[in-house]
């Protein structure tokens, strides 16, 4: 490595994983909400069986999740055949593919929060606001938002940090390729490879101080809505 | 008139219940705790799923589980005050009170809010958060919370049961001149007797899932072959017009269909004002002859509809003055030496100090 190319130090791995986490948690927010309520509604043989696959990611080894995604969403797979036709080319190895996996990989940590909130919240609250002339999507946004504030957040903010931190699942279906799929967690692990400890030190300092500021507004503002 | 039909399982309770309830007037579901009034009040809100449903009101169906037809909760026009009220945590009582005002049509509101918060006494707890308020208070805020969404029908799930009694007679005179004023139909859960009776125009006597009985409330209340007729509280009420006031002793006469009544008062009120009064069974008494130089106020010419042994050496009887129906509970050897039998002519004696109006 030049003298010249290690004073420009090279940030994007930090910018790709908080794009990578961002999107992923938007996506799952949106997903995660409607599957946690259709959940605990009615505790149907069929919906355990959905909640044991929502939470299958955090009891498998990532490695063995990243290759059956890498499977599905290459051009052999169901989902990476249909972006080839779509597109042109399968999901292996791009970021929309590290999307897709990191959805998979998170998704209990988004769903389980929600569950707890939906389970404690009271049905008193929606039946009034039905009565007081509340259609559904009226009370999604009048009661159950503000109610579940502090889930919603909780599941955020646990959402974005295991995808920033997740490495074993972004090594098996995005590959390494630096500027595309090379995220944080990959690029701190080639730097320590390399033996460049400076490098593998901002970038690992870089990620213990966003994933505790996190956690920190997490707790602030969750107890002082307590 | 609201026409429904409804068989629910759950666990180990089974509700089959129909009946026709007027869609005027207030109608009180009475009956013991665990006999399905509850059930019964949130399956005519739509609450309840599972059952096997009819329900129509007027020339509206609100349900039919054979046909498919199901009028979702919120665009019934129902308003519920439940037992124990809800409110979204940190809420202020104007926010509570505007969730359902806000969400009419302005031409659907029935009134305009400020006159309704003054009216509820409620004009200066408006910025409070509902969490700080009393639990009398929040069984007001909730009850107007109800009101200003401008509901079709009323319905009350024992909506004073927790509040001390003389802020629930508060509450249900409320209730009262606000039913005369709107003409808003009620539905109205208690299992307290006397509350049933004092509200009640129509009576649905709820017994483990079925109806026992179901029409009129003075007709049911001073029925001897149904309980309420035969608890040691039971009493009728009255619908009175006020005629005078004296003032020097404190009386009020009130004229009924078939008499008029003297009750302590300790003010008048605008001549031809309705008033209810609750006549108890034990404070009535009988005499074959009409009593001369007594202290009772209202001595009644009377018949004898009907009479009831009850198990305590006590006999009911229920009266009839013209069209009006009273109950008298006397012992059993008063009503052998009275030989009182259905169509007996009587005088019936009522203190003047066991009515009050409110």
């Amino acid at each position: 490595m030049s003298a010249s190319a290690s004073t420009i130090f090279d940030w994007s791995p930090l910018a790709l994983s908080l794009e990578l986490a961002s999107i992923t948690t938007v996506l799952l927010l949106l997903a995660g909400t409607p599957l946690a309520w259709w959940l605990v509604r009615r505790k149907t043989l069929a919906r355990r069986a959905v909640t044991a696959c929502v939470m299958l990611p955090l009891a498998l080894p990532p490695t063995v999740l990243g290759f059956y995604l890498l499977l599905a969403l290459g051009p052999h797979g169901p989902l990476g055949a249909l972006a080839e036709r779509w597109s042109g080319a399968s999901f292996a190895f791009t970021f929309t593919g590290l999307v897709i996996a990191s959805m998979v990989y998170s998704l209990p940590l988004v769903v389980q929060p929600l569950t707890a909130g939906f389970e404690r919240l009271d049905a008193h609250h929606l039946e009034t606001a039905a009565l007081l002339g509340a259609g559904p999507w009226d009370r999604l946004v009048s009661v159950v938002l503000p109610l579940l504030r502090a889930d919603l957040l909780t599941a955020a903010v646990l959402g974005f940090i295991h995808t920033f931190g997740e490495f074993g699942v972004v090594l098996m279906v995005g590959g390494d390729i630096p500027g595309r799929t090379r995220v944080l967690s990959l690029a701190i692990y080639d730097h320590v490879q390399a033996l460049d400890y400076h490098e593998a030190n901002l970038l690992s300092a870089a990620a213990i101080g966003m994933s505790f500021t996190a956690l920190l507004l997490l707790y602030l503002i969750t107890q002082r809505r307590r | 008139m609201l026409t429904f039909r409804f068989q629910l399982r759950q666990g180990g309770f089974d509700l089959d219940a129909q009946g026709v309830l007027p869609a005027q007037g207030r109608s009180v579901i009475f009956g013991p705790s665990g006999a399905g009034k509850t059930t019964l009040l949130r399956l005519v809100a739509g609450l309840e799923r599972g059952a096997q449903a009819r329900i129509a009101y007027g020339d509206e169906l609100w349900e039919d589980r054979e046909r498919g037809v199901r009028i979702p909760p919120h665009r019934r026009g129902v308003g519920l005050v439940f037992q124990h009220p809800v409110f979204l945590p940190g809420c202020t009582v104007e926010q509570a009170l505007r969730y359902g005002w806000r969400r009419r049509q302005p031409a659907e509101r029935r009134d305009a809010f400020a006159a309704a918060v003054e009216r509820f006494d409620l004009g200066a707890q408006l910025r409070r958060r509902v969490e700080t308020l009393s639990g009398g208070q929040r069984q007001r805020v909730a009850l107007l919370r109800a009101l200003l969404a401008a509901p079709r029908l009323l319905l009350l799930d024992e909506p004073f049961s927790g509040i001390d009694a003389e802020l629930r007679t508060t509450l249900l005179h409320v209730l009262e001149t606000l039913h005369t004023a709107q003409a808003l139909p009620m539905i109205y859960v208690t299992h307290s007797a006397e509350e049933a009776v004092r509200f009640a125009d129509h009576l649905l006597l709820l017994e483990a899932g079925r109806v026992r009985a179901l029409g009129p409330a003075d007709t049911l209340a001073a029925d001897v072959s149904l309980p309420l007729a035969r608890r040691p509280d039971a009493a009728v009420a009255i619908n009175t017009e006020f005629v005078q006031h004296d003032a020097d002793d404190g009386v009020s006469r009130l004229a009924f269909a078939g008499g008029e009544l003297w009750v302590t008062a300790n003010r008048p009120r605008e001549p031809g004002a309705r008033l209810r009064v609750l006549v108890h069974a034990r404070d009535v008494s009988l005499a074959r002859t009409r009593p001369q130089a007594s202290s009772i106020l209202n001595v009644l010419p009377a018949q004898v509809a009907a009479l009831a042994e009850l198990p305590d050496a006590a006999v009911v009887v229920s009266l009839r003055i013209g069209a009006t129906p009273l109950l008298a509970r006397v012992s059993r050897r008063s009503a052998r030496e009275l030989e009182l039998q259905p169509g007996s002519a009587v005088y019936a004696q009522v203190k003047g100090v066991a009515l009050q109006h409110p």
